[in-house]
């Protein structure tokens, strides 16, 4: 343990490859970044005991999935109608039939308010709390919760499941990591193919070596004296990380094995539905049963193939209803409703929080292109198990869906009340100078 | 072999399991057959032309391309339509004699065009609105006698029909409703046009003349009434509904009377498309959460 911690000291001012290589042969277990005893001194208090962030990256429009408003004029309401759920006076659209039918699973928040109105920095908000200016920029919830949390086993800490880092066209968000806490609290990322292969980047470096063979110090060293080739087409700088954490799956088939989608049934990879999503979200339960602490998965550009080389996610600025009725929500209604009873069948849902959001909204008045743009001022977030109550309608929105009429729920408050839930609680926060003035929302817990 | 490529090895072989014994359910006394299994979304199967012998389709080939592939059905053989193309094309549309062909290309951030290509004189015609994102043509539709072709363009928080000539000029508004309206169909005398509209709010189907006139509602329910297509004889509308709960097939004469539930499945069925025989559709139906082509028996 002596030795992980010294590991630990060095990796932030960068240890040798093959410094890390004599640490990593002489102490396979004990490749982490943060130790144990965190865990077992917050096991207790944890409600939480994993998150999953499904990170709805492009901001879905609310009018037209979570917040229908049928008597809006025709410039707002949009060509859909509102259905009932299981829970009495609640509608949702019609977009999302399976989840209408689960609506006792979950609670849900109309009164998001954002600060930002542009992906990236909107982004950073809904993710950190806090706006990108002045640097450093905060850390993200799942860094924040890894850092509390630490390594519970095999596995990073905090994954970070899509298609790389959230990005429009501009740049990608800067609080999608570790901030301020640097990059040893950056998520780990892997990638799920529509058919549930997982593509782990960090291990392209060590492409070519066979796991049955890891104890081949001689193939090793030379594969490592191969990495910064490797490093600068992947676009990683912070290798140390990267490695320690592939190294540690590489080497450990019951760690691997998490990421596996192939040890479901079939019938459980069929509810989550083939697509890239709905797999994503069947690789994040398994990493919940697993015991990572936070999860995220985001919605990336594989929805929305219409723009290429950009990660646009839910950013509907054209053909919102057609691209809505046609992928958006049918995937999402599909997925979000399998983790959901998934979880349940497998007695998680009381142990891991399931919160789903993006960065803010969209416009309520239809726009000119006959579609809907970024519109902070209100949206919504879905909250399940980990501790909240579920069944509840949080806050209310206006009757054209533009502002909220009751008090505003924001960002940080949102991170706030997951830290809380997953064991980061206010002493915690205070120590580690995080979710600073952060309030838990009260009605969820 | 590496990690990744054995991870890769084995998961496919798993996936591949998967296609084994995956049941067509679809209501009544309809017969299908089963035309693709890979699984992959899918969307806008249309034959190409009338002989019935081949259809094009929209297959999500990776996480960031849509592609055309053309599936034979005489000889059981697929391939993509534009085999090097790198950008999305969707919204496939063929005239009746499958000379002339539209679809829908992308062309930049969030940006797609309509593509017109000629087979008889092999001119290929692009229309869009110009430079800048956030624009885009949708749903063509070519007129029966393939000298123009129908499309869906937003305008003026709106978005009507309008359409083009062959070289892609000459544009033509030719509805203008509140809401959206989208999706137009032709009979095969060219004299009318079948099309859904949020004109009164949700999305209902209506008929009306080619010159605007005679306009008619042929359903009146508060679900989506979606993606209408005349039948060869223009005789039956098939439409997607989410009516009963979720997207299942319908087909209603163009009186509007008589609706007739064609799919009945818990997942989703869409996007019906006529066989040139009148009495057949190609769907893309959702069944254990895998997308696949259907050729169904309409029902007497």
């Amino acid at each position: 343990m002596l030795e992980v911690g010294s590991f630990r000291a060095q990796s932030c001012g960068g240890v040798s490859r093959r410094s890390f290589l004599k640490l990593g042969a002489s102490v396979p277990m004990g490749l982490g970044l943060a130790g144990l005893s965190n865990e077992a001194q917050a096991a207790e208090s944890v409600r939480a005991k994993s998150v999953i962030l499904l990170w709805l990256w492009g901001a879905p429009s609310h009018l037209d999935t979570f917040d229908p408003k049928p008597n809006a004029p025709m410039n707002y309401r949009g060509p859909f109608s509102p259905i009932s759920t299981t829970q009495a006076g609640f509608q949702i659209s019609e977009l999302l039939p399976r989840i209408s039918q689960r609506t006792d699973k979950f609670s849900i928040i109309r009164s998001m308010v954002s600060s930002q109105p542009g992906h990236p920095d909107a982004g950073t908000v809904g993710l950190t709390g806090f706006k990108e200016r002045p640097d450093p920029v905060h850390p993200s919830f799942g860094s924040i919760v890894m850092k509390h949390r630490g390594q519970q086993n095999d596995l990073p800490p905090y994954i970070s499941l899509g298609q790389g880092i959230p990005k429009d066209l501009v740049r990608k968000v800067e609080g999608y990591g570790g901030g301020r806490l640097g990059q040893s609290y950056d998520p780990f990322m892997v990638r799920c193919s529509d058919i549930g292969q997982v593509d782990i980047p960090s291990l392209k470096l060590l492409d070519g070596l066979n796991p049955n063979r890891i104890s081949d110090r001689k193939t090793l060293l030379k594969q490592l004296d191969e990495i910064p080739r490797g490093l600068e087409q992947a676009k990683i700088q912070n290798w140390e990380t990267m490695f320690q954490r592939a190294y540690g799956l590489l080497t450990r088939p019951e760690a691997r094995n998490a990421f596996d989608v192939t040890f479901e049934t079939p019938k459980t990879r069929q509810d989550y539905g083939q697509t890239t999503f709905g797999q994503s979200c069947l690789v994040a339960r398994r990493l919940a049963e697993a015991q990572v602490p936070f999860i995220q998965v985001n919605w990336s550009e594989y929805v929305e193939a219409a723009s290429p080389n950009c990660d646009f996610g839910w950013d509907t600025h054209i053909y919102n209803f057609e691209l809505l009725q046609d992928r958006h929500c049918p995937i999402f209604d599909r997925a979000y409703s399998a983790l959901l009873d998934d979880l349940e069948d497998r007695g998680l849902l009381d142990s891991t929080l399931v919160v789903a959001m993006g960065e803010f909204g969209r416009t309520p008045k239809i726009s000119d292109k006959a579609a809907r743009d970024h519109w902070p001022r209100c949206y919504f977030s879905l909250w399940a198990g980990g501790g909240v109550k579920p069944g509840l309608v949080i806050g209310k929105s206006d009757e054209l869906g533009e502002d909220p009429i009751t008090p505003p729920i924001t960002p940080l408050m949102a991170g706030t009340t997951i830290a809380e839930l997953a064991g980061v609680d206010l002493q915690a926060r205070l120590e580690m100078n995080v979710l600073e003035n952060g309030h838990v929302i009260f009605e969820l817990v | 072999m590496s990690f990744l490529n054995w991870f890769n090895r084995h998961g496919a072989f798993f996936v591949a399991l998967l296609f084994v014994g995956v049941p067509a359910v679809f209501a009544g006394d309809t017969t299908t057959i089963r035309l693709t299994d890979d699984g992959r979304l899918k969307r806008d199967p249309v034959f190409t032309d009338a002989s019935g012998e081949s259809l094009v389709y929209v297959v999500q080939e990776n996480p960031i391309q849509l592609r055309l592939m053309k599936l034979n059905l005489k000889s059981d053989t697929e391939e993509p339509i534009h085999k090097d193309e790198t950008r999305s094309e969707f919204e496939p549309a063929y005239s009746a004699d499958g000379r002339v062909l539209s679809f829908v290309q992308n062309i930049g951030n969030l940006r797609w065009q309509l593509a017109i290509v000629d087979f008889k004189t092999g001119k290929r015609a692009f229309a869009n609105v110009g430079p800048g994102g956030f624009s885009g043509l949708r749903s063509p539709a070519v007129f029966p006698d393939a000298s123009r072709v129908w499309f869906s363009q937003a305008n003026g928080g709106r978005q009507h029909l309008y359409s083009i000539d062959l070289d892609g000029k000459n544009v033509k508004q030719m509805t203008d409703f509140e809401g959206v309206t989208n999706w137009p169909s032709f009979t095969a005398d060219g004299k009318r046009v079948v099309f859904s509209s949020s004109r009164e709010g949700n999305y209902d189907i209506y008929v009306m003349n080619v010159d605007g006139t005679g306009l008619k509602k042929l359903t009146e329910n508060p679900r989506q009434d979606i993606r209408p297509c005349l039948s060869p004889d223009g005789s039956q509308i098939a439409f997607t509904s989410s009516r009963d709960g979720n997207y299942e097939v319908y087909v209603i004469g163009t009186d509007g009377n008589e609706v007739t539930r064609i799919t009945e499945s818990s997942e989703r069925d869409d996007y019906p498309a006529w066989h040139p025989d009148g009495k057949r559709l190609v769907t893309v139906s959702e069944r254990k959460g895998r997308f696949d082509l259907y050729l169904l028996t309409v029902p007497e």
